[in-house]
């Protein structure tokens, strides 16, 4: 079984490294871009199963960024990570099957939410788990 | 005898007594028998007492000493006594005349007339004692008396000689001294008794004489009282003078009877030379009376002369008045018990028109036959002693005419004082009858002005006796005219206290020197018949005569004993209520009235509102009695309010058939008077009843409007004075129901009102903080002193805010404001305090809020940044703890491939303490990542939608996840905490951010759960009681725990950001406030928080239910 292939796109090179180091350890096949551009880039290249998305980002911002992306790889899946606490998910995601579960707020108390979060996220391997 | 009889003169007496008592004394010695030395008859003794009883007492004296000086100087010479012998004879001689004339005078008096039985048996009663007396005082001197058995004889001897020489001259001179003229003797019943009584006499003597030894030789003396009777017939049947010479025979009888005497032992020897000396004796007696009797008949004869030339002028004046008498022109008439006319003068034969001749002789013939019965009683007056005037008395004369005349008739007595004559002077009058006419008229028109003016009226005589006394006069003492009339005035109508004064006034006003000038007034009191006093006031005048003598003493007076009373009753009223308010005023002004005016009933009642009834104040009836209350509608009073004043005078009952209150109290007459109050409206009635009938109003009309216009004034003040006491006590109230605090105070700062909320804030009672200086009682207004003073200097309100004050330990804020007093006879202010704490602290909150806000939209924007950095840290401190974990695969890959033992590494990790830290970097993070949360909840800016929402849902999600928020850092556990959910059964949805309030309630729920576990009470299991329920437009959920509860001081910041009581790990300060800011500002609601220290907490939220008062 191939690991899930979890795109991680922030800015924040602290967060983007911590975070893919955790899933890495944890057991997914982890890929990062500091932008919606080098995301985008690195998904025409080689499809992931799982995208965790910052909202504010230079560029293209977060939500931009998953709409765009879906009409391109629509099988991906999305988990947003930002720091904004007051953030709601607005319909547009909601119609592209995102429910408020797949919202993390940063700072996480526990990663280990989110990388169940991913796993759970799998279509196709539901049953793996880190 | 008659008084009018000349008497001796006494040098007279003197000189016949000092030339006859010798002769006496001489007479009596020759008569003494040689050989028994006693003499026989003694005539000195009788000698001396006739001329005692004709000399004055003041010549007694003289009289005595010369008889005496001669009765010793002859005995001396003749008896050849010792000296002293003769002069204790000669006392004993004197002693027997004086005590006998004593008691003549004393008796009888100087002119004895033995012609009356009772001067005869005075007499010798006085001859026997005045003998018997000088006998005891000589006899035990003579030489004699010391032989036994002789003192007895002596002393019979002494006494039988004297008394019988008294009795022989003074009976013979004083019987010729005796009137000649009177022709009465003895009255036959007297002389009877004096003739018994002298036959006693005689037969005791004569016992007396038999019983004693050797008294033979007086035999023929005992004769002597034997021969008394004849003596006694000889003076009734000859008089006195007879009887004298009787007596002289009897004596020379005796004399020559003692011849045949013996004396005891003695031989009888008759000795003819004895009757020689009789005779002489006889002879000397003779001569002796016979020139005693002539030179007093000679000196009587004088005197009888002079007696008759007066008899002879008297008839010469008798002729002349009855010329006098004919002459008058008033007619007189002497007519005798008989109606016999005796005398009839000239005038009478004028006026009357008979002769003298024609009538003297003969009866009355001037009265009418029809007053014939009249005349009769007029007559038995006149002989009963009376003096009678008559003025109008009607006469006939001899033509037949009736004429007036006036007449004066009184008694004539004769020599026994007997009426015999009745001296009649009369006068026709008939013309001057008709001149009385008109001056009678002119009297009545006076008499009438003077009874029917009110003015007392008295006219006195000079000597003070009541002449004239008018109508109101009699009206006002109770005395007529005809009780009153000729009696003194200070007799009767004065009382003992005030005589001397009055008196004292009449005198100065008759002698006429005094000051008294008439118009003087002056006042006294008149008793009146029934001994009650009346106050006059005077003022007199004097009239005179031509000569200056009073005639009249004219007194006009006022009573003022009524208006006295009234003015008392006045008095009464104003001083007797003055003192006095509210009930008493009434209970005495109704006393008063009904004192004053006599009436046994008195009432003041007042109209009740609606004017239907009315209830007395006070009534009266012998005493305060209890009030009542009636209808007005058909009494008296009801009439009264529409009338103003009423007076029923007699038979109320008639008139108000259906007051059964007047007829159960017998009431009959009423008079009221309509109280009005200063409008003119009727307020009440004053009333006087009574049982009896009340007709003389005049007194009750003057009081009873000064009686109700006093009593309106203080009804009017009393309503007043309810109506300020409502206000104050109405406004004590307001100023006490105020929640600020109120003090009052002069300007002195002296504090003169403190209310009740001044009272709790201080906790100094009224009672102690009035009168106290306001800085003492409320010092946070020291400071303010100036600012107190400007405010009543300049009358400006001056207004402070948030003063801080520490009261009880915590700081609270007030608003001071001070109020001058503008009424300006109170200088002074009132300053208000207003507890602003709360609300300052409400304030500060809201403006904590409002910084909360900004800091909150900070915060939205700041979160971001802030929150990804915290991410880098807390992910990369998990990834570390991660990669130290021996768990993980690819940690011992890669120490394996550096060749180090992991095991080692964490060992190390461990025992540097870097996994410890990386907790904590993660825990810290946290927090932080917590606060920049919360900060973020003070942001406008709200996602989440308002919707409907079930309280109970509420409740229950928010009780799942405390049941999972079990924390072992955590001192509570809610696993042990009984939680009871009151959920109103019907309850409404309601509207809000359900995620937004489940937060509040979990934040409420675990503060309380903390509290309580803080500090544990083993009494009481910790209790969550959550209680939803509508209030009004609102929902309300209350938060309660049995915990400590806190203080005032915490409570009031519980709201307060950053504001804690919890360690400064534990909390963040922003729990409740967050709770607070999401109720009020996101959801338009509110939230307050109850707590009592030891009992427990409350936070109640109330949320509206309708969802326009939700904020945006």
């Amino acid at each position: 079984m191939n690991p899930i292939r979890v795109l991680i796109l922030d800015d924040d090179p602290a967060v983007r490294y911590s975070l893919g180091c955790y899933l890495e350890d944890t057991g997914f096949d982890v890929r990062v871009a500091p932008n919606a551009d080098e995301a985008t880039r690195l998904l025409d290249q080689c499809p992931s199963d799982v995208a965790i998305v910052d909202l504010r980002l230079p560029g293209t911002d977060g939500e931009s960024f998953i709409h765009a992306i879906h009409a391109r790889h629509p099988a991906l899946r999305f988990i947003i990570h930002t720091g904004s606490a007051a953030y709601d998910l607005p319909q547009s995601l909601r119609r592209i099957g995102m429910s408020p579960d797949h919202v993390f707020r940063k700072p996480a108390a526990d990663l280990a939410l989110l990388a169940q979060a991913i796993a759970m996220l799998n279509p196709n391997d539901g049953s793996h788990t880190p | 005898m008659d008084s009018r009889e000349p008497s001796p003169k006494p040098l007279f007496v003197l000189v016949i007594l000092v030339l006859l008592y010798p002769l006496a004394h001489v007479a009596s010695s020759i008569l003494t028998l040689p050989d028994s030395h006693i003499p026989l008859i003694w005539l000195g003794s009788g000698c001396v007492l006739c001329a005692l009883t004709q000399l004055p007492y003041r010549w007694w004296p003289a009289a005595l000493a010369l008889c005496g000086i001669m009765d010793a100087a002859i005995t001396h010479l003749i008896s050849d006594s010792q000296p002293v012998n003769a002069v204790l004879v000669a006392m004993g001689d004197m002693i027997e005349p004086l005590t006998g004339a004593a008691i003549l005078r004393f008796t009888v008096g100087s002119k004895v007339d033995l012609s009356r039985a009772r001067d005869a048996l005075w007499l010798s009663a006085a001859l026997v004692t005045g003998a018997t007396f000088s006998g005891l005082v000589v006899v035990p001197g003579m030489v004699d008396a010391a032989i036994p058995g002789h003192f007895a004889l002596l002393w019979q001897q002494w006494t039988f000689s004297a008394v019988l020489g008294s009795t022989l001259l003074s009976w013979t001179v004083l019987s010729w001294l005796s009137p000649r003229e009177s022709e009465r003797l003895f009255s036959t019943r007297r002389a009877v008794i004096g003739f018994v009584l002298l036959a006693l006499l005689a037969v005791l003597q004569m016992q007396w004489v038999l019983a004693t030894p050797g008294s033979t030789w007086f035999l023929g003396v005992a004769k002597t009282p034997l021969l008394m009777p004849v003596l006694l017939w000889t003076a009734i049947r000859w008089g006195p003078r007879a009887t004298s010479l009787l007596l002289t025979a009897i004596t020379i009888q005796l004399l020559v009877a003692f011849e045949d005497m013996q004396m005891p032992g003695d031989q009888p020897a008759i000795k003819p030379a004895q009757i020689a000396t009789a005779l002489q004796l006889a002879i000397a007696i003779a001569g002796g009376c016979l020139l005693v009797i002539s030179s007093i008949s000679w000196e009587r004869r004088k005197l009888l002369a002079r007696y008759r030339t007066t008899i002879g002028e008297l008839t010469l004046t008798k002729g002349r008045l009855e010329k006098v008498l004919d002459s008058a022109p008033m007619a007189t008439m002497l007519v005798n018990t008989d109606r016999i006319v005796m005398f009839w003068n000239k005038a009478a034969e004028r006026i009357f028109g008979w002769r003298a001749e024609e009538v003297v002789g003969r009866p009355v013939p001037t009265v009418p036959e029809h007053l014939r019965e009249a005349q009769d009683i007029i007559r038995n007056r006149i002989l009963a002693g009376e003096t009678l005037e008559y003025q109008d008395l009607v006469r006939q004369t001899k033509d037949g005419r009736l004429i007036n005349i006036t007449s004066s008739a009184g008694p004539a007595y004769d020599a026994d004082g007997k009426i015999n004559t009745i001296i009649v002077m009369q006068m026709d009058a008939t013309r001057q009858h008709q001149a009385d006419e008109s001056l009678k008229q002119e009297r009545d028109f006076n008499a009438t002005i003077l009874n029917t003016v009110g003015s007392l009226v008295v006219v006195l005589d000079a000597q003070g006796r009541i002449v004239l006394f008018n109508r109101a006069c009699e009206k006002c003492v109770n005395y007529t005219y005809e009780e009153v009339k000729g009696r003194r005035f200070w007799d009767f109508l004065l009382s003992p206290e005030e005589k001397p004064g009055v008196m004292g006034v009449w005198d100065t006003l008759v002698s006429g020197n005094a000051d008294l000038t008439p118009s003087d007034e002056y006042t006294n009191h008149w008793i009146t018949k029934d001994g009650r006093p009346r106050l006059i006031m005077w003022t007199t005048a004097v009239l005179r005569n031509s000569a200056g003598e009073i005639i009249y003493v004219i007194g006009t007076g006022t009573d003022l004993t009524d208006s006295q009373r009234a003015e008392r009753s006045l008095r009464a009223v104003v001083e007797g209520t003055s003192r006095d308010t509210g009930e008493d005023f009434f209970r005495n002004l109704v006393r008063h009235l009904a004192q004053s005016l006599g009436a046994s009933w008195a009432s003041l009642a007042v109209i009740d509102p609606g004017d239907a009834t009315a209830r007395t104040l006070a009534l009266w009836h012998g005493d305060i009695i209890p009030n009542i209350q009636y209808a007005l509608r058909g009494t008296p009073c009801g009439t009264v309010i529409d009338r103003d004043q009423c007076h029923y005078p007699d038979n109320i009952a008639a008139e108000f058939p259906d007051d059964l209150w007047l007829r159960e109290n017998h009431i009959s007459s009423y008079m009221g008077m309509r109280i009005a109050d200063s409008t003119g409206k009727a307020i009440g009635i004053l009333a006087l009843m009574d049982e009896r009938p009340m007709h003389d109003t005049s007194q009750a009309d003057a009081l009873l409007p000064i009686f109700a216009e006093r009593a309106a004034a203080e009804i009017e003040r009393m309503r007043a004075q309810e109506l300020t006491i409502q206000l104050r006590t109405l406004l004590q109230d307001m100023i006490d129901s105020m929640p600020s605090t109120l003090a009052g105070v002069d300007n002195h700062s002296i504090v003169t009102h403190w209310n009740r909320e001044a009272e709790i804030l201080t906790t100094i009672p009224a009672r102690d903080a009035l009168g106290r200086r306001l800085e003492d009682v409320l010092p946070v207004v020291a400071p303010l002193q100036p600012s107190i003073a400007h405010a009543i200097s300049f009358l400006q309100t001056q207004a402070h805010s948030r003063v801080p004050w520490t009261v009880r330990g915590e700081q609270r804020f007030f608003d001071i404001t001070i109020y001058p007093l503008i009424a300006d006879w109170v200088g002074g202010a009132v300053v208000r305090l207003d507890d602003v704490t709360d609300r300052t602290r409400m304030e500060e909150m809201v403006i904590q809020s409002e910084k909360m806000v900004s800091i909150g939209g900070l915060a939205a924007g700041l979160a971001h940044e802030v929150n990804n950095p915290l991410a880098g840290m807390m992910q990369g401190a998990q990834v570390i703890q991660n990669r130290l974990s021996e768990h993980l695969p690819a940690n011992q890959k890669a120490a394996d491939a550096i060749g180090v033992n992991l095991q080692s590494v964490r060992a190390y990790a461990e025992h540097r303490g870097i996994l410890a830290m990386l907790e904590s970097m993660r825990d810290t993070g946290q927090r932080a990542a917590k606060i920049v949360n919360n900060m973020l909840h003070f942001s406008r800016k709200n996602g989440e939608a308002s919707r409907p929402t079930s309280a109970a849902d509420l409740i229950e999600k928010t009780l799942a996840i405390t049941r999972n928020d079990y924390d072992l850092r955590n001192k509570y556990d809610f696993h042990t905490i009984s939680i009871v959910c009151d959920i109103q059964p019907d309850m409404p949805l309601i509207p809000c951010q359900e995620t937004e309030i489940q937060q509040v309630l979990l934040n409420l729920l675990k503060n309380a759960a903390e509290a309580m576990f803080e500090q544990p009470d083993a009494s009481k299991p910790p209790t969550l009681t959550l209680r939803v329920s509508v209030d009004d437009d609102k929902a309300r959920i209350e938060v309660r725990d049995n915990g400590p509860g806190m203080t005032d001081a915490v409570r009031r910041r519980v709201f307060e950001p950053f504001f804690t009581t919890k360690g400064p790990t534990t909390g963040t300060g922003l729990g409740l406030p967050v709770c607070y800011f999401i109720v009020t500002r996101n959801h338009g609601g509110t939230m307050t928080v109850e707590s009592t220290p030891g009992v427990g907490t409350s936070f109640i939220l109330h949320l509206p239910l309708s969802p326009i008062a939700i904020q945006a």
